[in-house]
């Protein structure tokens, strides 16, 4: 912490910070396409790197654990992604990789992190929600293309002719975009193109995936996506269609290992908007997610194959009022697990009814409630929320945000549930203690923010959280290594009736020096008032503190040099005790703490047609690690290059 | 890593405002360089005669550049495959007017140092190996003819490889220059 400030006091000391809008909903945060720009953002995947109070952990770079905002412990994952209103649900037994969402870095105008759990789009969200907002195309033909390529520090070069141990650990992944977008007088095309090839080179890695794999280890994505807009009817129409191909290693986390899977995300529908008169509008979506696994470059058989098809119909409404806007709606969708096993249940429908009313208490008061109704079979759950903007003056502003929801069993994609419904995984490592719980437990949760615009220049946020888990079922897993296969045995064993109460205070604070200088830092500090000893484990992956500073330096409306210090403390990964002992010191069972320093330099030429971009990330070559079992990222050094041709037919 | 990062600091902490137009002049270097330093490597491999090209322009504060320079290495024994590497840089320099016709520049250049072995038995994949680098740089430029200048220059060049690999590169050139063309100028703009 120490080293943190010292680094803050230089930097400050040269007067050079990063500008940020101000979110639009109390607790959210809004990346802009601008400062994925500055700070070399390189896929969808990297924009994390940006996201503050969002804990990610990932073991290989693609495969993400997010909790936003103390949300949700790392155990299982639903964050919800939305791309322009429209869920994409691309995880596979609540694991996600956001690299496969069907959409490439040039589209984003503005990335959404709704922190508190809220309505989105007909979406509540407990766990709270990405949403990807996407630039509308310029008029006539618009080219953007994008490629980037990148490299790690430490491999052997011309000396592993002298040593033969020493090993490759470069080939980070390269990325190549193409985006083709056709607006004319009654509506628009775009049509987008991504490939990622990576290379899993990190020896925690290979030592693994050795034993089960024929290749050498090469990881590829491929994806392909169009939307049609038509707005000679209603305000518009919608048909859109993605796909994603993913052949990658997929750390399976009942399993505890990596298994080398083919996914395949497809997801194709309409929706639309119409206007009924000056306050009332009425929207329908008919969407369709499917996810697909199969076996790839397997060395023994696997046998994990699966097809997931969600199938989602949604009529909502909405009236804009003088004094109140209401929305509401209702949703009916069918889930469908095939596998070559004969399953107890194969087929989940679901009914679901939601509403959002915003009324305006006094000139300065705006509150609003939220209710979700959701029937699920057997059982049923509801979901409420509320959440009060009060401003105090015209630069100070009051939000407090409170939620009580439940998360069922029934309702999501676990792999216990198809386990529960007679699904049995092909390898032993796969055993559970206990009976499968129904429910994933409630939570109560409350947000409370003060904005401060001090002067035009300075603006500060103090924030904090309380969070309640209870009634919560703890799926704790206890990983054994084995020296002779370099595998992991990982039995689970559900503990119910946990719970967890958790505090988190957060500053803010945003100075722009000059013309030319934007400073932000930002402090966080999250602490457990009470817990059971279970969650307490679980939640203890989490860094007590992080801090953030960025500074943004832009002499010219084309060059700007950004860097981001980040610190985060150390964290205990419980799960992984007695790995040092078992593996001889090779794995941990924490992570320490880190001061991660990132640099990125961008050059816009030709009227803002070509992009350049050069970023450093890890510049002082600390460890860097976000899982005990997990990659280790040295420095690395990414060239990016982007070209945007606007109306090119004009 | 660290001394770089300081040495960058401080060097940005004395920058004064730039007097030259950004990217108003195009400087075209060529240079003959000699690796002269002795490390691990050199105990395998016997360092060639290098060249180094590359293309400067002022920028909204000192000037920056592009460019590649190659230098072979001669493994001693036939175990050693001989390799030929690539530097393709990008760099950032300061300049300081000696006298009236003198000048040093000094600066920072970061890359992509690439290595082709010349290995029969290694696959596509292993017989090119590619490491970022960075390298400072000092160079005394003196006036030789009309656009034509000539240039002593110095590199110091680390390769971020497992173990380290630093070199220690000395070069005479010749740059040629000459006024930026106004369509280029535009696109850099």
């Amino acid at each position: 912490m120490k080293r943190f400030l010292l680094i803050i006091l230089i930097f400050l000391s040269i007067t050079l910070s990063a500008q940020r809008e101000k979110p639009k909903n109390p607790g959210s945060r809004i990346i802009t396409s601008e400062m994925l720009h500055k700070s070399g953002i390189l896929n969808i995947g990297d924009i994390f790197l940006l996201a503050k109070n969002t804990y990610t952990s990932t073991i290989e770079g693609n495969n993400l654990y997010i909790n936003q905002n103390g949300l949700s412990p790392f155990q299982e994952q639903e964050s919800i992604i939305l791309i322009d209103g429209i869920r994409c649900d691309i995880n596979i037994f609540r694991n996600q990789n956001t690299h496969v969402l069907p959409i490439t870095i040039e589209q984003v105008d503005f990335i959404e992190f709704i922190n508190t759990p809220t309505i989105v789009e007909g979406e509540f969200n407990s766990n709270g929600i990405i949403h990807i907002h996407t630039k509308k195309p310029p008029d006539d033909l618009t080219i953007r293309l994008g490629y980037n390529i990148g490299n790690e520090i430490g491999d052997p070069g011309p000396y592993t002719y002298i040593n033969e141990n020493a090993k490759n650990v470069d080939k980070l992944p390269m990325n190549f975009n193409l985006n083709l977008n056709y607006k004319g007088s009654k509506g628009y095309f775009i049509g987008t193109i991504k490939s990622m090839e990576g290379f899993a080179t990190d020896e925690s890695i290979q030592k693994r995936i050795d034993n089960i794999t024929i290749d050498r280890k090469k990881f590829s994505l491929l994806s392909a996506s169009f939307k049609l807009r038509y707005t000679d009817i209603g305000e518009y129409q919608d048909f859109f269609f993605g796909y994603s191909e993913n052949q990658n290693y997929f750390f399976f986390t009942p399993y505890g290992n990596e298994l080398p899977l083919k996914h395949s995300y497809r997801q194709y529908g309409l929706n639309g908007l119409f206007k009924l008169d000056k306050n009332i509008s009425l929207k329908y979506l008919l969407i369709r997610n499917e996810n697909t696994t199969s076996d790839w470059n397997n060395s023994y058989p696997q046998n994990f194959n699966w097809e997931f098809k969600k199938t989602t119909v949604r009529i909502s409404s909405s009236y804009n009022g003088v004094f109140f806007n209401l929305t509401s709606g209702l949703e009916y969708s069918e889930l469908e697990g095939i596998t070559n096993q004969q399953l107890d249940k194969s087929l989940f429908s679901y009914k679901k009814l939601f509403g959002d009313f915003c009324f305006q208490t006094s000139t300065s008061l705006n509150q609003s409630i939220g209710i979700e109704l959701k029937d699920v079979g057997e059982n049923n759950s509801i979901n409420i929320y509320n959440k009060n903007v009060w401003k105090l003056s015209k630069t100070r502003t009051v939000s407090s945000n409170f939620s009580f929801s439940e998360q069922l069993l029934e309702n999501s994609n676990s792999f216990w549930k198809w386990n529960k419904y007679g699904y049995e995984f092909f390898n032993d490592n796969v055993k559970e203690y206990g009976d499968i719980p129904e429910s994933f437990g409630k939570k109560f949760t409350s947000n409370l923010t003060f904005n401060n615009r001090l002067t035009e220049r300075l603006a500060f946020e103090i924030a904090g959280y309380y969070r309640h888990f209870f009634d919560y079922a703890i799926l704790q897993q206890q990983y054994y290594f084995n020296e002779q296969t370099n595998l992991f045995s990982s039995p689970t064993t559900f503990y119910k009736e946990e719970y967890l109460k958790n505090l988190n205070v957060t500053f803010e604070i945003d100075y722009n020096t000059s013309e030319y200088v934007n400073q932000t830092l930002f402090f966080s500090y999250q602490n457990i008032l009470s817990a059971s000893d279970n969650f307490k484990s679980q939640w203890n992956v989490f860094p007590k503190l992080n801090a953030v500073y960025e500074i943004d330096y832009h002499p010219h409306p084309t060059f700007s040099v950004w860097c981001q210090i980040n610190f985060q403390s150390e964290s205990l990964w419980n799960n992984y005790h007695y790995l040092p002992e078992q593996s001889e010191n090779f794995y941990k069972n924490r992570i320490d703490e880190k001061i991660l320093i990132n640099l990125s330099f961008q050059k816009w030429f030709w009227q803002k047609k070509v992009w350049f971009n050069i970023s450093f990330r890890n510049l002082l070559n600390e460890t860097e690690r976000y899982y005990p079992i997990g990659s280790e990222f040295n420095l690395r050094f990414y060239a990016q290059f982007k070209v945007y041709l606007n109306s090119v037919l004009d | 890593m660290k001394k770089i990062i300081t040495i960058l600091l401080l060097t940005l902490i004395s920058l004064k405002a730039q007097e030259t137009l950004p990217f108003s002049s195009l400087n075209f270097k060529i240079s003959l360089q000699q690796n002269k330093n002795e490390v691990l490597l050199h105990q395998f491999w016997e360092p060639q005669s290098g060249l180094n090209f590359s293309v400067e322009t002022p920028f909204y504060l000192g000037n920056i550049e592009a460019g590649i320079s190659k230098i072979d290495f001669e493994g001693k024994l036939y175990i050693y495959p001989d390799f030929s590497s690539y530097f393709l840089f990008a760099g950032w320099s300061l300049n300081k007017q000696f006298f009236e016709f003198v000048s040093l520049k000094y600066g920072i250049r970061s890359g992509v140092f690439v290595m082709n072995f010349n290995d029969q038995a290694a696959s596509e994949y292993e017989s090119t190996e590619s490491e970022l680098s960075v390298s400072l740089i000092g160079e005394l430029e003196f006036p030789v003819y009309k656009n034509i200048s000539g240039n002593l220059n110095t590199e110091l060049l680390t390769i971020f490889t497992d173990k380290r690999i630093k070199l220690f590169i000395v070069g005479v050139g010749l740059s040629y220059k000459l006024e930026t063309p106004k369509w280029l100028r535009k696109f850099f703009e």
